[in-house]
């Protein structure tokens, strides 16, 4: 069981920290009972973060769900927390790290079989209740799941005069709109830093309950108030959102090209959007051609054109038949030949833990 | 064989070439800072002369050299010589500064031949402190020069900052590598 290596991921570390971990585990090689590789999240086995991060969140809820990661957070001496699991201390030492991951070992060879088995149904149970952006055309936003909502907001201009929407989910207002001033914020009493923020988004992307929105006249600012710009809002709504469904006005028909390149900068980047963009600020291309070209699962593609499309940044295009169409099982030759750079590109990833 | 390659941090006085090959350097820069004696250009206590370096030493034996060129004017000459053979370059430009726009144009000119091949990224900083120029108004004003070039709003003291611009630019590479040779053959 223990040939398989152990991957570790991490979430929100400082580079500092995430660059000693590394260094860590390279020379205690010998003591930890399976080899350790660093991983992207979604593919590890053992997740260090820290709590707050709104990946780590999420990857403490889904393994919560699964039982196949753990999740360990990295925290300073003394430090307050509302995490109740594995918890590394700052500074880290190299014992610690050892022990951590030998019990990690332990857990989960344990949990295998039965985790194997049963995680699967789980999953699929949530999504199948997909979100359909579609559903209850109406100008009345009254509930709505969020990719719907985000959708409607950006199209109705006329929503836009003078109004602000107070958007709740289960009674509880979260989030403050002021659409004339393109600007929205949480709202529950704390001061938003842009990390609240779109993890708070990134939380009603996926999950499947309904917003309620209320219109309001609009308020005074209160001082310590913090907005972020509504496309940060859109973009997160749109690429978490679990669909898989293109947004109305697009099909799968047509051909996709981007204006610009997000702006990866603020809204945070996945390496899957990467490669996704570089494409299509390339060349128009259709969903079976970003599929095999990047080759990331539809749905990835779909979330990523959705978000495109309500930041402004996509243009589709119907296919006119004039189009030079790519020998796509030339792919792999093309990837194979020529390319000095791969090489190089896969170390670079791999001493920075960037995933490919 | 164990090879080497360039990566090229630039920018106008103060953009944060220094702090950027700071974040992602193994090894301890090596600065070559001195008191800034053109307030002028900039009102920083310190500025580089000649050239920042920094290096990551990768798993496979090769050596990935950071260079950060130097901001003031008269080290120009020493470009052409940079990018000959350099992976990318990676443009900082800081929006509290006047004329940002121009301030990048003036890079990406500089910068042209690894432009061309789609080895630049910009990297706007200080947006939060001055929001104008939009990212819009950056990207629109290398468009309409027919240049395309990703302009991202980053803080470069955050080391996750300067490793996406690497990793836009590796995309970047991979994609223009790969979609040309598939264009070559349709
Ligand atoms: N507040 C703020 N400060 C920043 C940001 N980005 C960079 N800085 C600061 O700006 C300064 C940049 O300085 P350097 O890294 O020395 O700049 P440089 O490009 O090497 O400058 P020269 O060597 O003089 O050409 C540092 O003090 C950074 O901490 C940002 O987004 N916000
Ligand atoms: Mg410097």
């Amino acid at each position: 069981m223990s040939q398989k290596k152990l991957h570790i991921g991490i979430a929100g570390l400082k580079l500092s920290d995430a660059l000693a971990l590394r260094s860590i585990v390279r020379l205690s090689k010998g003591k930890l009972e399976r080899d350790c590789v660093f991983s992207h999240q979604d593919e590890a086995d053992v997740i260090i973060g820290v709590s707050g991060d709104a990946a780590f969140n999420r990857k403490v809820i889904e393994s919560k769900q699964n039982g196949r990661t753990i999740c360990i957070a990295l925290t300073k001496h003394n430090e307050a927390l509302s995490f109740s699991g594995n918890l590394l201390q700052k500074p880290i030492r190299p014992q610690d790290v050892v022990n951590l991951l030998n019990a990690c070992d332990k857990r989960l060879s344990k949990s295998q079989d039965a985790a194997i088995v049963e995680i699967p149904d789980k999953f699929k149970k949530t999504a199948v209740e997909k979100q359909k952006p579609q559903e209850e055309p109406s100008k009345d936003l009254k509930t709505r799941n969020a990719l719907a909502l985000a959708y409607e907001l950006q199209k109705e201009t006329d929503l836009k005069k003078a109004q602000d929407l107070l958007l709740s989910l289960s009674g509880e207002p979260q989030i403050h709109i002021r659409l004339p001033d393109g600007k929205f914020s949480t709202c529950n009493g704390k001061v938003v830093t842009p990390n609240d923020g779109t993890s708070l988004l990134e939380s009603l992307a996926w999950m499947q309950q309904k917003i309620d929105v209320e219109k309001r006249a609009p308020e005074a600012e209160q001082e310590n108030d913090q907005w972020l710009p509504m496309d940060c809002f859109y973009w997160h709504l749109g690429v978490h959102a679990l669909s898989d469904e293109l947004l109305p006005g697009l099909d799968e028909s047509m051909l996709f090209k981007l204006k610009r390149w997000p702006d990866f900068g603020r809204n945070g980047a996945d390496s899957a959007h990467l490669k996704l963009a570089a494409f299509m600020v390339r060349r128009a291309l259709s969903l079976a051609e970003l599929k095999t070209l990047t080759r990331q699962p539809s749905k990835t593609i779909i979330a990523f054109i959705n978000a495109c499309a309500l930041c402004n940044l996509l243009l589709p295009k119907d296919r006119t038949g004039h189009e030079v169409a790519l020998d796509l099982n030339k792919m792999k030759m093309a990837g194979d030949s020529g390319q000095g750079l791969a090489g190089v590109f896969s170390a670079i990833r791999s001493v920075f833990g960037m995933r490919a | 064989m164990a090879q080497e390659y360039k990566l090229i941090f630039t920018g106008s006085m103060g953009a944060g070439k220094t702090t950027a090959i700071a974040a992602i350097s193994e090894i301890a820069p090596i600065k070559t800072e001195v008191a800034n004696t053109d307030r002028q250009a900039h009102s920083k206590e310190q500025t580089t002369v000649a050239m920042d370096y920094g290096e990551v030493q990768l798993e496979n034996g090769d050596r990935l050299r950071l260079y950060g060129t130097p901001g003031q004017e008269r080290f120009r000459f020493m470009w052409d010589i940079l990018q000959q053979g350099a992976l990318g370059v990676i443009i900082l430009v800081d929006n509290t500064q006047s004329e940002p726009i121009a301030t990048m144009k003036h890079y990406v000119h500089s910068f042209k031949k690894l432009v061309s091949c789609d080895r630049a990224v910009v990297g706007v900083g200080r947006m939060d402190e001055n929001p104008h120029p939009s990212l819009e108004d950056f990207s629109q004003a290398l468009e309409e020069e027919g240049l395309d070039v990703p302009v991202f709003a980053v803080d470069i003291r955050k080391g996750d900052d300067v490793l996406l611009m690497l990793d836009v630019l590796m995309n970047r590479i991979e994609v223009w590598e790969m979609l040309n040779q598939l264009e070559a053959q349709a």
